[in-house]
């Protein structure tokens, strides 16, 4: 029987965290909120969507002519794009510009691209120091954790648990206060970004008429490090690419709308190139590591339009697992319905990715929001089905078993019977063997059918 | 490192693959999509500030250069030092302060406040467009606490569509190094939702209107 | 966004019923109560004989194999019929409704799953093809409606069962996160039963908290689940399906 061990495990923990559940609930609650309000902006919301749906449909079907289109034109102003066929080859890229710079320090925007190849642990290994510069990923970088949300990494931190972190990382204490530990990482971080040699920034999408890359960022640490140091790196998933500024307007109104309930975020930037002449500051040398790393596989499959997302983070903050167990619970840079399909799909070989494929109820809330449309729901029963493949006959057994005896009407029939004679009795049982004892443990059964109601209240066997 | 060729050919065979149409079918779309249409109000320099405003940001309306000028003197106040951007609209305010890129980056960094032109405002949103190209930079309206934004009210479009689908008519050939549309001050929520302003771009953000 | 509701019949035809297997299994009076609804209405119900599962968990494991297994029989029994099939669950009316077709694509009972999909209607949406009257709420009784995320997403129903509660006189309350799935979700309620518990409870705890007793449903299985909590739990609230209300009204 296809499950999701490590999954629960990692839920049983994270559904005994009051502080958690608080967190993620009002976190989530107030984007959705934002969300629902930010689309009524719009004449046709709905109408936007499938818009933004058929254009980034089109882009990962037309993928390789517009990422050649697209390295071609920024090739012409000056950026280098490198290309990563796996984790390992786009570190190599990294690590090969940093040593070329004899960098020592490293600012990093968020880029979910570069946790997936876990780029960080191999700077570091190099003797580079590297520090997130998002307020999010700079807070679980202090505490040595991933993140735990697309949009909102330290979801899960409060303000004391910031501060604590904040103080060990001062040498002097910092006070729960939010505007205090905002200025004190301000000031922390304004200095790295204006001495570090190298900075390294996400890809929210690529523009391939212009070879374009735009940033979308509330803080301004992704104009910093695409800005103040003398090389900028930005990490790209392969599939997030658009044909035209005009289509990158479609996805921008649906963007942050979807995120996190703003029109535009703080600062959307459109990158073409390194510091071109005339300009005092910007980079001498922009890099744009382009990343396969399981992409390609996908692309080759029925799950194709996987890659049509656009990383907004609005399934997360609808589905009803997440906002009870957090990202964590996932165990992968990818929580929440997104990464249930995604995860088990790039990291095909790992049981405890496969097995996030099952760690849902399926009740399609994401489908409902995904500004791209992906079928998310459709996709989960896919992967299952491709698990089922794999289970062995003895979990295959119960439904097998099941299937056999429910095609019959006799076997249909002596299942109600034993129900019918056990349920009296088993009913409020606690426990037992089987499906039966997950459900006893911590719900009732049926006794069996109601007196005919007369209105008002009812008698209850 | 894989050779460009090899990754995008190895794209194309994969691509090739034959896929199960989507269960719900895609609506057709021109290779120029349609703007996106929006309910509320979209015009005037009213709508404009109510945006700018909603996000944090500050906007001050002045009849001519002589009113700007004050206006952008009283919001500088007595902060210093004062950077100056090299834009035609900034320089005909005749404001006091260093002058950008004259000054050097360091200047900027050490700003209290810095006096930029823009490339257009956008009303729905309430954002400024700025880039590298006019600015003659990137950092002058990122490193300090205050920025201030002057522009003419025609340079005032609807919405953001109206820059992005009409990058020719900005930027005729090559589009700038970096264009960004800014949409208020900095801005955090990273820690238990709350809002903190000026985490690493400014803080506060005055985008002074002149009529003309 | 409107209810897909058929085309209007006239009264007396005959409806094909099928009841499920969870109500056959664990509450076979809904059953019944479904068929006198329908005959009250004016119908001619008709349970189909040898209609058992849908194989809608199954299918929902990815055991696709196993849920034609089961599904067969059930579509032979059926399709031995004609006219309307309506089914009082939401998720069962999904599962026939929108899912056969793939299920027995590229099988010889295609064609025939087709065809029968197509005449499958949950029964809310069904009795709310005849006007339903307003009445106003005066001193009725508060219930809360729990939308099964089948009925509201897959089959786009959400207005038709409030108006029929409404007509028959109590007074349909909103609870915070109606919307939000209960928790069963087929196998994940005891291949996840601490999430699916979480997820229960939320629901409960919201229903509480409005002050309402009686929970009502379109989808026996979210009521066998919010009860089976509300049990264990010790609370005063009772689910009752649809039917059952719209019966005794």
């Amino acid at each position: 029987m296809p499950d999701a061990p490590m999954f629960a495990a990692r839920a049983h923990i994270a559904l005994r965290d009051i502080r958690l559940q608080a967190a993620v609930r009002n976190v989530t609650g107030q984007m959705v909120d934002g969300r629902r309000r930010a689309l009524t902006d719009l004449t046709d919301p709905e109408g936007v969507r499938e818009i933004a749906r058929a254009i980034r449909y089109r882009s990962v079907e037309r993928l390789p002519d517009l990422l050649d289109h697209w390295a071609t034109n920024l090739e012409a102003r000056g950026g280098q794009v490198h290309w990563a066929t796996d984790a390992g080859e786009a570190v190599a890229a990294v690590r090969g510009i940093v040593r070329r710079r004899g960098a020592r320090l490293v600012v990093k925007g968020k880029s979910m691209a570069s946790e997936e190849i876990h780029l960080n642990e191999a700077l570091e290994a190099d003797g580079v120091e590297v520090l997130e510069t998002d307020l999010g990923e700079y807070i679980i970088q202090l505490a040595h954790e991933p993140p735990a949300h697309i949009i909102v990494p330290a979801i899960h931190k409060d303000r004391n648990d910031v501060a604590a972190l904040f103080t060990t990382d001062a040498g002097r204490p910092i006070p729960p206060d939010i505007p205090a530990e905002a200025a004190y990482a301000r000031a922390r971080l304004r200095n790295a970004f204006l001495t570090a040699d190298v900075g390294i920034s996400g890809v929210n999408f690529a523009v391939a008429d212009t070879g374009s890359i735009c940033l979308v960022t509330n803080e301004g640490n992704g104009r910093m490090v695409s800005s103040v140091p003398p090389v900028h790196i930005a990490i790209m998933g392969m599939e997030r690419i658009v044909a035209s500024w005009a289509e990158l307007d479609v996805m921008l109104a649906l963007l942050a709308r979807s995120a996190t309930g703003q029109r535009l975020t703080s600062y959307t930037n459109v990158i073409t190139g390194p510091r071109q002449e005339g300009e005092l500051d910007g980079p001498e040398e922009l890099h744009v590591i382009v990343l396969d790393a399981g992409r390609v596989g996908i692309l080759g499959s029925e799950f194709r339009e996987v890659l049509d997302c656009i990383r907004c983070g609005a399934c997360l903050n609808v589905c009803p697992v997440y906002r009870h167990v957090g990202g964590h619970a996932y165990g992968s840079v990818y929580p929440g319905p997104i990464g249930a399909v995604l995860t088990p799909l790039l990291r095909p070989d790992e049981s405890e990715s496969r097995e996030l494929a099952h760690a849902s109820s399926l009740c399609g809330a994401c489908v409902e929001v995904c500004p791209v449309g992906i079928p998310l729901v459709d996709m989960l029963l896919g992967l299952r089905r491709r698990d089922a493949a794999d289970i062995g006959p003895v979990k295959r057994a119960g439904f097998s078993a099941w299937s056999a005896l429910w095609s019959s009407r006799l076997g249909f029939a002596s299942t109600r019977i034993a129900a019918k004679a056990v349920l009296p009795l088993a009913r409020h049982a606690r426990g037992g063997p089987g499906w039966a004892g997950a459900w006893l443990q911590t719900r009732t059964l049926p006794g069996g059918p109601r007196r005919r109601a007369t209105g008002g209240r009812k008698g209850r066997r | 490192m894989t050779d460009k060729e090899v990754f995008i050919s190895r794209l194309r065979h994969a691509a090739a693959v034959r896929v199960v149409p989507p269960r719900r079918a895609l609506v057709a779309v021109d290779a120029v999509p349609p703007r996106v249409e929006f309910a509320i109000d979209t015009e005037g320099v009213d709508v404009f500030e109510a945006a700018l405003s909603a996000v944090g940001g500050t906007v001050h309306r002045a009849a001519d250069l002589v009113a700007a000028r004050a206006v952008v003197g009283e919001v500088i106040g007595t902060r210093s030092p004062v950077v100056l951007g090299c834009e035609p609209d900034v320089a005909a305010l005749e404001l006091e302060g260093q002058r950008w890129p004259h000054c050097g980056l360091r200047a900027a960094a050490e700003a209290a406040v810095t006096v930029v032109g823009c490339v257009a405002m956008v009303a729905v949103t309430g954002s400024v467009v700025v880039d590298a190209r006019l600015a003659r930079g990137r950092s002058i309206s990122l490193l300090p606490p205050v920025c201030v934004v002057v522009a003419r009210s025609s340079q005032l479009v609807a919405s953001p569509g109206d820059v992005l689908r009409h990058r020719e008519d900005f930027w005729p050939g090559r589009v700038p190094s970096q264009v960004v549309f800014i949409t208020g001050p900095s801005r955090s929520a990273d820690i238990e939702m709350t809002l903190t302003r000026g985490v690493h771009g400014p803080g506060e953000l005055h985008v002074v209107v002149v009529d003309g | 966004m409107a209810d897909p509701i058929p085309p209007a019949r006239h009264i007396g035809e005959e409806v094909a019923v099928v009841t499920t297997c969870l109500v056959d299994q664990l509450r076979p009076d809904i059953g019944d109560t479904v068929l006198r609804l329908l005959r009250g209405h004016g119908y001619r119900p008709i349970r189909v004989r040898g209609a058992m599962c849908c194989g809608q968990p199954a299918w929902n494991t990815g055991l696709t194999s196993s849920a034609r297994r089961v599904a067969r029989p059930t579509l032979a029994a059926v399709a031995g019929t004609t006219g309307p099939v309506v089914v009082p669950s939401g998720s069962c009316a999904t599962m026939m409704r929108e899912f056969w077709p793939d299920l027995f694509r590229n099988t010889p009972e295609e064609a025939l799953a087709i065809a029968v999909a197509r005449r499958v209607t949950e029964l809310s949406a069904f009795l709310a093809r005849q006007a339903v009257p307003q009445r106003d709420g005066v001193g009725a009784e508060r219930v809360a409606y729990h939308d099964s995320c089948h009925m509201l997403r897959e089959l786009g129903i959400r207005e038709a069962p409030r108006r029929l509660l409404a007509a028959s006189g109590v007074d349909v309350v909103d609870i915070a996160g109606a919307e939000l799935c209960c928790g069963f979700g087929g196998t994940f309620a005891v291949k996840l039963p601490e999430i699916s518990i979480a997820m229960a409870d939320e629901k409960l705890d919201a229903v509480v908290a409005a002050g309402v007793r009686r929970v009502v449903g379109c989808d026996y299985s979210c009521l066998l689940h919010l009860q089976g909590r509300a049990e264990r739990r010790g609370l005063d609230i009772e689910t009752v399906h649809l039917a059952e209300v719209l019966e005794s009204a």
